[in-house]
């Protein structure tokens, strides 16, 4: 590579020009297709420089009214990789198709294929229609035939029998994402038949997908499941999965059968539950003896229950709702990390037996180090998907904003509502005393 | 990684300006290259660096020792790194990225690279010219002709009256 000589305007010498094509590789990794083909600009030597990296990421988006220009960026851009014979590592596909494009399935077809014979390891497909979903997409029936595949993520398309019909056993894929998915559950469970090796799964709003059977993904260890944004009517849901191989379980929203009575969750550390409506009574009867943190926020049906919770490692109980739980660990732990509560209630509420029930779960798990307690007065209206843990939890939680609800975040810690917490801590503290 | 013996081991490293550096051989295994040495059986004697200098080695080892301190918590190691690198000008990066290629360490070589692509994310071609001291060699038709080749990835992004 030409080193550029410093002698005109310049005082330092061009040390990035002359870094080796693998370390100018992993730069280009780092930024967005549009800024890595921007880089052409910069000398001859740059010029075509960004064509080897080895993540393809392209979006119609960019590209506003003109369609057929991008599919022009497209087309060149995998001619390239596919003449110089290189790999495309990541390929990241954002289009919006709607039912009436079928020109548009067949270009997308053709692309699939394309970097499929690249050696294709991470393929995402998003698909931003504005179309109704039931006019949605199928996905190109290419995608199960690039076995290579690690990880695949997919994106409001529908998922039928003519999608899979050449489906082919994925021997490396260790993540599946289905997300806004219209799939059924024959064509789902056949997937999963096809990829043994997934350790992590999503199911985010797939509403016609109501049975989950998994039990026989052995390196299944992180499960998310989500239906958030979905009316009531359609959540009841079956999940089975293996239970001794899962580290990690996040479900929101939703009425869902998921584990049998006395299920021993061998692994499981850290288990989320949010807005979930079915009863939780089964969980006092499993076994959690690697569980660290457990956070339910929002499970409407802790009110009717008393839950014990056999995990002797437990470190973290966070807790939202609108009823003071009824719930106690058989641990052996002491190191607790920052436990959060929040409950909502009303003036009403306050009796001597919502105090005791407090005190009760104060004293839950012996001894809580660093607790945040924080009671919100009910008349502070929000909604609940807008209310969350502090922002660093948020980014834990399965929890995906719907778009475009036009409503503003309500704070709780108007000025109101902090008065009366202050209060309502201070009557706390004088009857615990 | 289980050496011959249970116990610690040290390593001494030392760099293309014959700087002598010892490092526990737990810390100094994130490099391929030196575990490949360890597994071979020759990282007895000194080992000889000899595409690192004493000031970039010096810094690899800072972070050999402070990556390898932190337990497996992906986020804590993130922000190690993003302290890490936050006061290095380019010319050190460049260094650290060299001796991370050469080093065979991908942590390292992935969070260099990041932190070189921030800095080039969003700043006009003019402003990345003048950073890196890149020499702009097309004549005026010839970048002309590369821009209307990618015009679709110039849509608002300042325009540059210089160079």
């Amino acid at each position: 590579m030409k080193r550029a000589k410093g002698g005109d305007c310049s005082n330092s010498t061009d040390r990035i020009s002359d870094l080796p094509e693998g370390i100018l590789q992993r730069i280009f990794y780092f930024l967005s297709q549009k800024e890595a083909v921007r880089t052409s600009l910069l000398s001859k030597s740059w010029r075509n420089n960004w064509c080897t990296r080895p993540n393809l990421f392209l979006s119609d988006a960019t590209f506003k009214d003109n369609k057929h220009e991008f599919v022009s960026v497209v087309d060149n851009a995998l001619r390239r990789y596919r003449d110089q014979r290189m790999c495309v590592e990541i390929f990241h596909l954002c289009t919006s198709l709607d039912y009436s494009d079928s020109e548009s399935v067949t270009i997308l077809d053709k692309w699939i294929r394309a970097v499929r014979n690249m050696g294709v390891k991470k393929f995402r497909l998003s698909n931003f229609s504005k179309r109704k979903r039931s006019r949605v997409v199928e996905v190109p029936s290419g995608v199960f035939e690039a076995e290579s595949l690690q990880g695949l993520h997919l994106n409001r398309f529908k998922l039928d029998e003519k999608s899979i019909e050449r489906i082919v056993l994925f021997k490396h894929l260790k993540t599946l994402c289905l997300v806004q998915i219209s799939v059924h559950e024959e064509v789902f469970h056949k997937v999963i038949s096809c990829c043994p090796m997934i350790e992590t799964l999503e199911v985010t709003r797939c509403k016609r997908l109501k049975t989950i059977k998994v039990s026989d993904l052995h390196n299944l260890t992180n499960f998310t499941f989500s239906m958030c944004g979905c009316p009531p009517s359609k959540k009841l849901h079956t999940i089975e999965i293996h239970t001794p191989s899962i580290k990690t379980v996040k479900i929101s929203e939703g009425n869902i059968r998921w584990f049998h009575k006395g299920a021993d969750f061998r692994n499981l550390q850290d288990l989320t539950l949010w807005g979930v409506d079915s009863s939780l009574e089964h969980l006092s009867s499993c076994k959690f003896p690697n569980l660290e943190s457990l956070s339910l926020l929002w499970c409407d049906r802790m009110e009717e229950i008393k839950l014990f919770i056999d995990a002797p490692n437990i470190r973290k109980f966070d807790f939202i709702g609108d009823s003071v739980p009824s719930i106690s660990f058989a641990t052996t732990s002491s190191k607790w990390d920052c436990s959060v509560i929040h409950v909502r209630y009303d003036i009403s509420d306050l009796t001597s037996l919502w105090f005791l029930k407090l005190k009760e779960l104060l004293n839950c798990g012996g001894e809580l180090h660093e607790l945040e307690v924080r009671f919100i007065f009910a008349s502070v209206s929000f909604k609940r998907r807008d209310y969350y843990l502090s922002s660093k939890k948020r980014r834990r939680l399965p929890l995906r904003r719907e778009r475009g609800d036009g409503k503003d975040r309500v704070s709780v810690e108007d000025s109101n509502a902090e008065r009366e917490r202050k209060r309502i801590l201070a009557v706390v503290v004088a009857r615990a005393g | 990684m289980a050496a011959e013996t249970g116990t610690p081991t040290t390593l001494t490293l030392k760099s293309n300006d014959d700087e002598l550096f010892s490092v526990a051989e737990s810390a100094a295994i994130l490099s391929v290259t030196i575990r490949n040495m360890v597994e071979d059986g020759c990282a007895g004697g000194v080992i000889p660096l000899d595409n690192v200098d004493g000031k970039t080695l010096a810094s690899v080892i800072t972070y050999m020792n402070g990556i390898s301190a932190i337990p497996a918590d992906e986020e804590k190691k993130k922000s190690y790194r993003d302290k890490f690198l936050s006061d290095k000008d380019f010319e050190t990066l460049a260094d650290m990225v060299l001796a991370a290629n050469y080093l065979n360490m991908s942590c390292l070589m992935d969070a260099v690279s990041a932190k070189i692509a921030q800095v080039m994310e969003k700043k006009s071609v003019g402003w990345v010219r003048r950073k890196f001291g890149i020499e702009n060699d097309y004549t005026p038709e010839e970048e002309a002709a590369v821009k209307e080749e990618h015009k679709w990835t110039f849509e608002g992004v300042e325009t540059d009256d210089d160079n």
